[in-house]
Formats: C-alpha cells, structure tokens, sequence
C-alpha cells in the first residue's frame, strides 16, 4: 500500500512535470483549408440615374490565399449588359481613369434606365464559369411628402435628433425601399448625414449613411415613418436637405442587410458567422439597380 | 373529458368499497441505519406474481388478495434483499427497512435482480447510480453528475469540459433539471465547466431521455431529477474532501432522532484566495493597489420532519453564486483613479414538500416552491482631485428570471396492476430580458444623471394538469399512458396545449422488454444563448403573441434485457421533430437594446438516431458501454437561405467506456474513455472583394471591403474528439470513519481535442493558417476525503 501511494505520488510529479513542459492551448493545424471553387465576382450596384453603367469583375481566392483585393481584379473577360434584349458590351476602365472608383468595366447605356426596364448582366472568363444575374427596374415609388422637424426626440441611444418625416404610398407586394439623407456639412459641402429610425420597419445597412425599409408591415398603405439625423449646423441649412430614396430589389435589401450583420459578428467569438448574400448565378457578387428619387425636403 | 374526469374521482372515493375482498399493505421503505428514503425499491408477491415499486418519497403500496400471511420480497439495488411476512387479514402500515453496507462495502452486497428494465413499461430512462459516478475520474477531481451523464449513449456534451447536456438532439434548455422539484435555471459554474450540483448531498438522479410520463412537462427534451438526501436519522455523519480547485463540506444527522433530520452540504473554490497574495503583489509592481480573482461556492441545506405516519415535511434550500471582481487603484499626483469591475451569477431555490398518506392507496404531496436565476454585473470608474471633488461613473446590467411554483401530486396506487398518477401545478414567471443602469456623479459639474435602459419585467403564469396511469394489462403486456394538459398566460396571450403521452412494454420470450413510447411536448420558455458555452449572460425569456412555443414529438422503439444476474443491456431507435426552436438571428448579439424579439429567429429541427448501452451495475468489474448513432439537424428560414443544415452538436459517433475495478478491498481503479464525432461549424471557404461607397454627395469614394465566403451552415467538421480519463481510489476505513485518497488525469494522453477552429495571420511565415485551440491538455487531480 506505502509503495503503491509512493507510486502513485510519482506518477502525479510525472504528470505535472510533462505538463508543464508543452504549449497545450493552442495549436496550429497541419490541416486542408475547405475546398473551394474559384469563381467569377460580379459586383455592380448603380441607379437609373447614371448614364453609365460601372462594374468590378474580380475572382475570389482560396481561404488561406491573402492577395491583395487590386490583384484579384480579372481585366481579360467578356461582360455584357442586356437591356430589354438590346446587347451591350462593357468596356474596360484602365486603373489610371478610376480615380477612387475600383469598378474595372462601364457600359454607356444609350439612354437612361426607366420602370419595367429589364436588364441582365452576364460575364465570361476562358478560366471560369459563366457569371450572371437578371432584374427589373422597379417603378417609381409615389412619396407624398418629406417634412423637416427640428425636434426629432431622442434616439435608441438617448441622443437628440432632428427628424424627416416621408409620407409615401407603398404599393401591394414586397417592396423595398433605401432611404439617404443629404445635409450640408461644417463645410457646406452636401454630405449624407448618419440616419436611423425606432420604426420596426427600418433595418441598417451596411454603412451608417443608409437606412432599409421593408414594406412587411404595411404592405400596400400609405404610410408615414420617420427617420432621424443629426440636429444640422446651421438654421439656414433647412432647405437644403435632400432625400436620396431607391427603390430597391429584394435581393440587394437581402445582401445589405447581410453584409450588415457580416460585420456586426466579425469580431464577435460566439456569434455564428453569417454568409454576405450573393445574386449572381454562377458566381458571387451582387447585381441592382435601383430607381432612385432625390426630393427635396420641407 | 369531463365524464372521464368524474368518473376517476367516483373511482378513487369509493376505491376501498370496490376492493372490499382484498388488504393493502402501505408503508415506506428506507436505509435501515440512516433511515433515508428508498425511491424506486421493488416489492414483490411471488404468489401473486405481483409487485409494485417505492415513489420519490419512499412510499409504497400493494393491494392484495386476503389471506392468513403475506410474503414480500423486497430488493433494491445495493442492498441485500430481504423477504418479510406480514399478516394478510387486514390493511396495514408496514415500513420496511433494508440493511447492507452498501456504501463502504459495496463489493460484499448481494445484488438482487431488482427493478428489471425489461419489465419497466417506462423507456428511455436512466437511473443513474451516483455511487459508480463518485469512482469516475473527474475534472480536477470534481465529481459532476452532468458531466457523469454525458457518458450515456443519447446524452452528448457541447464543448470541452462543459457542463451542458444535449439529450437526443436537443439544447441544455430543453432539459427540465429538478434539484427536489424545483426547476434550476443556470447549472453552471465557470462557463459551464463545473455544474452546480454537489455529488456529496446528491441522493439519486434519474434522467428521462423520452417516453415523458404525463407528470412531466414544460420542456422539449429530457427531464433530469436530482434527489438531495435527506439526513441521517439516527446520528451525525460528515463528509469533507479537499481538491486543487475547492473543498467541500457535507454534514448531516438527526436533530431529534427518528423525527427530525437535517442536512447541510457546502462547496467554495478557493484558487482566488491562494493567490491573493501573488496578485496583490503583481498591482504593488506596478505601483497600484488592488486585487482580483474568481469563485464560486454552492450552499445547500435540508430539514425534514416525519409529523407522523401519515405526513412528512421537508424544506430545502439550495444557494450558489459565481463571482469575478476586478478592483484598482491607482495614485497620481493628488489625484486618485479606482475602477471597480464584478460579474456575478448564481441560483437560489428553496422547496417547502409535505407528504400526506390519504389512505394506503393514495399518497399526496404538496409542494411549494422558488426559484431564482440572477445575473449582475457593474463597471465603476471614478476619480477623486486633489481639492476632495470627484467624478464617477457607473455601468450595471442585470437580468434574471424568478419563478413562484406549487404543486399537487397524487400517487394512487389501487391494485397491483394499476399505479396511477394525477396532479395539477402553477408556476408564476418573472423574466427579467436584461436592464441597464447608468449613473453618473460629477461634484465639479454638478451632475447626478441616473437612466435605466432596456427591457420591462416580464411576467407569466404557466398551468399543467396531468393523470398517467402505470396499467399491467397482463403479465407480458404494460402501459403508461397518460395526458399533460398545459396553458400559459402572457400579456395578452394564452396557450394551451393537451399532450398525449404512451410508452408501453410487450415481454417477448427469453424476457426480452420490448418496449415503445410516442411523447408530446411544449416548452413555453426559451433560452436565448449563443451555442456551445454556458455563459451567464444566457437569458431565459418567455413566449410571448410573437414568440411561439416550442413543440416537440418523439417516437422510439426498443428492447432490453438483463441477463448473467448483473449485467443489463438496451438498444433504442428515437425519431424526435421539434417546431419553433429559436436562434439568434444572423448578426444579432447579446448586449443590444433592441426588443430581444428581434432579435430572434424560429424554426424547426429533426433528431434521430440509435442507442446502444450495455451496463453492468455490479461486482469486482462494474461500468458500461454507451454507442450513439445519430443524426441532427435545424431548418429557419431565416438561416443558412432557408436549408437544412445540421445542428452545431451533431454526432454521428458518439461512444463511451465506463469501467471500475475493485482491485482490493481498499482499492479501486476506474477509467473512461469518449469518443465523438467533431462538432459541426462554419468556416469559410474563400474570399472576395465586396465595394462600399462613401463620401460626399458630390465626391464619393469606393473602398473594397473583404469579405468571407461561407459554406452551407455548420458544414466543416472539427477533428473528432476522444479523451481517457484515469483515476485510482484508496480507501481505508479506521473506527467510525473512512478517508479516501483520489489520483487521476482528465485526458490522460493529453489528446488535443478542438475547442474552436479560427484563421489567423502566422508572421513567422508570413501565411494564413487554420489554427485550433484546445482547452485542457492532461489535467491531473489530487483529492483528499473523510467521511465520519
């Protein structure tokens, strides 16, 4: 019994000892990443009022791979815009006339998109499998009014705010709205200023310049919401607030929302990450045009 | 349903006039020297070839054919069986009392093939013998019955060295843990990695896998019963055991002998008190004062008082809190910061039961109860100048739930071949979804500001009904079949829901149990937590108009058999489809103002899959073998684009070796080893630029944001998980007690199991790598205990 306590005592030191001696906690994998499968990434988000239409073909990389983004852009593929049947063919932009634009081909379109407009984009690389996505332009949303308040209340947060209230017949079927607001800044230079609202219709978008509406609450009605900004710099700036609303497809309110949340638990170790939609057959991106209204606000 | 109700109680009233040719013999049955209580000991009349079994109380009753003697057989597992005879002419009271040193001796007890689990109509049930869990290894050396259970084939654990059971494809919430009939909300200690069950106070566990008898209900997936004892009754006994990590006390014995008896058992972690002296040098280094450091202590104490024959009380209390703290303080020239930070979370129930033997056939208890989950935690900062004028500011969060319960149940027990249950409960809900205080003190502005953000309090009011019948239709032929009726009230809402409950046993040749259950089940609370860590933040929130219960049916088939006296074997095939399961929605976190219900998400999930355990209870080799085949899987709409994707717990393997081995009297070695399937997460596969624009209206810019591109949800594997766990007991017993030295290592060839899985930058050679972090390499223990 005394020996086999003795041993068993050993044994412990043993132990301690072997313990002491590794980097337990973390270890680096010699594993295989996920496969994948490389893919064209079509990005092109405009509105019916551009004269062009702008895009960023790229290709996606490997997990592991870490390539800067400016080395994934593909300049070799064939992208085409279709609207109602007429067949356009993009031109490259070269890197010196992007300015701070990263899209790497534009179609000039011979005439400004319109409601009911139907327009495809397709793109085709020899290295990868054909990319594309379809919609319609969507018809132009009927607002009824958008009234300035300097006395917005307070927001979630507690802060004071100043208010737009927008009166707008929704109509029926689900509708999609993005709402911009644009206030002179410090500079009196026209600037999208940081918008929210309490309605349980409005949801964030990736930036904080941009606000969703879903009509899932008031489906076909006419409806008032509010939206609120910061209190502006000068009294004298009222008249000139702009609302920037679009009509949105359902697809770009999904992916928005997503890239919202992607963002919300990147940092985040016990959310569950969440996947960016993507629209584009064949490949990943997103493809919208939106109808886009600019108002001036009372 | 009315009728039917009017005629059961026309039926019970006039019970004793129906079975005027017949005696009952009532009576409790309890551990000889401690008088104890015995739950589940099985009396036989081999004459009859009848029998019945003790109820959570120790209460029992038959109902027999008249005659001039009566001879019982009376078995319970531990204890040496016992045959008595008692006079068959009249009813009576008969406590029995069974004797066996089964404690210290356990290799000397003659087991009895008592309780057979292929007689039992109930399925899918365990009890799980707490003894056999004490000589497992454990972590750190503390025993842990949820962790115990998590060896059981349809049982799984979440992460390493987690206390949360995921019974046959369900979540922690969804089990209805009972400590003596009282719900307890948050289980766990340091993340989940101790529960908060004292094994020393524990008398019996039995967890219920499905096949839910009526008399249960309230949540989806598994109820799991924890019995405190009660207290010796005839002299005071003592347990203390000293670990690396706490050190527990347990005392109990009689306060009037016979009558009164009282139990008190504590447990605290003292890490934070051995290394106060290192920490409050390390702040002294840096020329601050200070201190900081984490524990936990659970405090748990019970009376109970034998008023006569006929009535009992018990009362029992159980306190336990976590608690991290962090404190400083700092000086520089005349002027002195100080940050104060806690979290602390921690349960307190209290349980007021009073049996009451109406007649020898129908036994009543009524019980009262409170339950309360709390979690707070504060931030304080301040700074006092120079001239005595400070500034301070504080932030609090709290949130919680606090239940109110009673309850009414009645054991009816009319013949042998009947044993009939019914009662009714209420339980009023207090949720408290998460409030934040904010004050603020500023004698140099001249400011008092205090605002509470969040969520109002919540309450709830939840209703059950339930009758269940244990019916021996003919020998080979047993059901329990019964009803759960339950309603719940919030705000303007209210639910109802009328839940059929089935699990029967056919014997087929060779006492081969088949057995089948079909069970119903609703669960009005959810938990809203971010899978895999019992974290205190988790919130229990109610259903709401919004909110739709969680619903659930199982099916399963099986068989089982005992055989070679000790040896007891069991195959189950389940089939489990829940509705309105509830999940964050993609990008939603814990600490947000918002309404929790949007932030929150249902849908519905399927489980199914294949048990086998072959379990040998007794003698030199005792232990079990569980293999679980299963699959799991979830489907929201608002997840993963609407598909199914499987449950982050998902195994399709999941196997678990129990053994101990009395080497020698005084000696018993034990090991266990797991192995499971790698948990189901989401990783990303590649990546891809996505453009944002910002800027002004007439000067915006582009900037290419990367972003990840994700599989389907939960689709990568982690590598599976196994573990060995090893220990060895030496017990000496000197004159009227019995020390007790444990050596052992949790994952004894330090196998590095996955934790969580994350990319990262590896500088050295300037790549991207997939790395894994693992918990706990080879973790040894050292525990010394004494019982007097």
């Amino acid at each position: 019994m005394n020996f086999t306590f003795k041993l068993s005592i050993a044994a412990i030191i043993l132990i301690f000892s072997l313990t002491s001696c590794e980097d337990f906690f973390e270890t680096t994998l010699e594993l295989d990443p996920p496969p994948f499968e490389k893919t064209l990434v079509v990005d092109c988000v405009s509105n019916i009022m551009a004269d062009t239409i702008q895009m960023r073909i790229s290709q996606n990389q490997g997990i592991l791979e870490d390539k800067p983004n400016y080395a994934l852009d593909i300049s070799d593929a064939d992208v085409y815009l279709n609207v109602n049947g007429m067949e356009l063919k993009a031109a490259t932009i070269s890197s010196l006339d992007r300015n701070d634009n990263r899209n790497n081909y534009r179609v000039v379109l011979p005439s400004k998109l319109k409601s009911g407009d139907n327009v495809q984009i397709k793109v085709t690389h020899k290295d990868f499998n054909e990319a594309g996505a379809a919609m319609e332009i969507l018809p132009t949303s009927d607002i009824l009014s958008a009234v300035f308040s300097e006395n917005g209340g307070l927001d979630r947060d507690g802060n004071k705010k100043s208010k737009v209230s927008v009166t707008f017949n929704d109509p029926k079927g689900k509708n999609f709205y993005a709402i911009k607001i644009s206030v002179p800044n410090y500079d009196d230079i026209s600037d999208y200023t940081y918008i929210t609202s309490v309605d349980p219709s409005a949801y964030e978008s990736y930036d904080y310049e941009t606000l969703l509406l879903s009509d899932e609450g008031f489906d076909g009605e006419k409806k008032v919401i509010d939206f609120l900004i910061d209190p502006l710099y000068y009294d004298n700036d009222k008249g000139k607030i702009k609302l920037n609303w679009y009509h949105i497809s359902e697809d770009y309110f999904k992916f928005s929302r997503s890239l919202r949340a992607y963002k919300n638990t990147e940092d985040n170790p016990f959310g569950s990450p969440v996947p960016v939609i993507s629209n584009i057959n064949g490949g990943v991106g997103i493809f919208a045009i939106h109808n886009l209204q600019i108002v001036d606000v009372e | 349903m009315q009728k039917q109700i009017f005629k059961t109680l026309i039926f019970l009233l006039f019970s004793s006039i129906l079975t005027g040719q017949k005696v009952t013999i009532s009576g409790y049955v309890e551990d000889a020297s401690s008088g104890e209580k015995l739950i589940g000991c099985n009396i036989y009349h081999s004459a009859s070839q009848s029998g019945t079994v003790s109820n959570t109380y120790g209460f029992y009753s038959i109902t027999l054919e008249k005659a001039d003697s009566i001879l019982l057989t009376i078995s319970y597992i531990g204890y040496k069986s016992q045959s008595v005879t008692v006079q068959g002419k009249t009813s009576q009271n008969y406590n029995i009392k069974m004797s066996g040193e089964a404690i210290f001796d356990e290799v000397e007890i003659v087991a009895t093939k008592e309780k057979k689990i292929e007689t039992e109509s109930q399925m899918s049930t365990i009890d799980v013998p707490i003894l056999q869990i004490k000589k497992i290894p454990a972590l750190l050396g503390e025993t842990d019955v949820l962790k115990a259970l998590q060896l059981l084939p349809g049982v799984q654990s979440g992460g390493e060295g987690q206390s949360g059971l995921y019974v046959r494809g369900g979540s922690p919430d969804q089990n209805l843990i009972l400590l003596d009939g009282v719900p307890v909300y948050n289980v766990n200690h340091l993340f989940g990695f101790f529960s908060v069950f004292n094994a020393d106070a524990i008398k019996d566990v039995t967890l219920i896998k499905g096949g839910f008898p009526a008399r249960y209900g309230g949540r989806l997936s598994s109820v799991l019963e924890i019995n405190l004892k009660e207290g010796h009754q005839q002299k005071i006994h003592g347990d203390v055991s000293i670990g690396l990590v706490g050190s527990k006390l347990t005392l109990e014995g009689p306060i009037k002998k016979g009558k009164t008896s009282f139990l008190v058992s504590g447990r605290r972690t003292y890490i934070d008190l051995l290394a106060k002296p290192f920490i409050k040098r390390s702040f002294k280094s840096e020329n601050s004062e200070g201190d900081t450091g984490y524990y936990f202590y659970d405090l748990n104490a019970k009376v109970n008082h034998i008023f006569s024959q006929r009535d009992r009380i018990y009362l029992s209390v159980y306190g336990g809190n976590d608690k991290f703290y962090f404190k400083q303080k700092d000086s520089y020239s005349n002027i002195k910061d100080y940050t104060d930070n806690y979290l602390g979370w921690g349960n307190l129930t209290g349980a007021m039961r009073w049996n009451h033997v109406i007649n020898d056939k129908l036994f009543m208890n009524t019980t009262l109860t409170y339950s309360k989950y709390k979690l707070n935690t504060e931030i304080s900062l301040g700074t006092e100048y120079e001239d005595k004028s400070i500034d301070f500011i504080s932030l609090g969060y709290l949130s919680g739930i606090r239940d109110y319960a009673a309850k009414l149940d009645f054991d009816y027990v009319p013949s042998p071949n009947h044993f009939i249950r019914f009662g009714t409960n209420v339980i009023l809900h207090e949720f408290n979804p998460g409030q934040f205080n904010l004050e603020q003190i500023s004698t140099i502005n001249n400011t008092n500001f205090k605002q509470s953000l969040g969520q109002p309090i919540k309450n709830a009011t939840e209703l059950a009904l339930y009758a269940e019948d244990d019916y021996e239709i003919t020998k080979k032929f047993k059901v329990n079949a019964g009803l759960h009726l339950s309603g719940f009230s919030v705000d303007d809402a209210f639910y109802t829901s009328l839940q059929p409950r089935v699990s029967m046993r056919y014997l087929l040749p060779h006492n081969i149990g088949l057995k089948a259950s079909f069970a119903t089940m609703r669960q009005y609370i959810n938990l809203l937590s971010f899978e895999g860590i019992g974290l205190p933040t988790d919130l229990w929130l109610p259903t709401t108009a919004r909110i739709q219960p969680q619903e659930s049916w199982q099916a399963a088939i099986g068989a089982a058999k005992n055989f070679a006296s000790d040896y007891e074997i069991s195959i189950e095939a389940y089939y489990k489809k829940m509705k309105n399961l509830i999940a964050y929605k993609d990008g939603s976190g814990i600490f947000e103002l918002t309404d929790w219900q949007d932030r929150i998400t249902q849908g519905n999930g399927e489980a199914y899959g294949l048990e086998f355990f072959l379990q040998k209870k007794t003698g030199k080799l005792s232990g079990w073998i569980g293999y679980t085949l299963a699959w799991n899987n979830r489907q929201f709409q608002d997840l993963n684009e609407g598909k199914t994707f499987p449950f982050k717990y998902d195994r399709r393997h999941d196997i678990s070796l129990v053994t101990i081995y009395e080497l020698s009297k005084g000696i018993n070695l034990s090991g266990t080893w797991v192995y499971g399937t790698g948990n189901a997460v989401t990783l990303a596969k590649s990546s891809y630029g996505v453009q944002e624009t910002y800027g002004t209206v007439n000067d915006p810019y582009t900037y290419v944001n990367t972003i990840e591109q994700y599989g389907d949800r939960n689709s990568y594997r982690m590598r599976p998980y196994h573990r060995l766990d090893i220990g060895i007991n030496f017990i000496k017993n000197k004159k009227n007690r019995t020390r007790t030295w444990s050596f052992g290592a949790y994952n004894a060839y330090s196998n590095k199991n996955p934790f969580f899985v994350y990319f990262s930058h590896d500088y050295y050679y300037d790549k991207k790598v997939l790395k894994q972090v693992s918990l706990f390499p080879i973790i040894p223990y050292i525990t010394y205990s004494l019982k007097f």
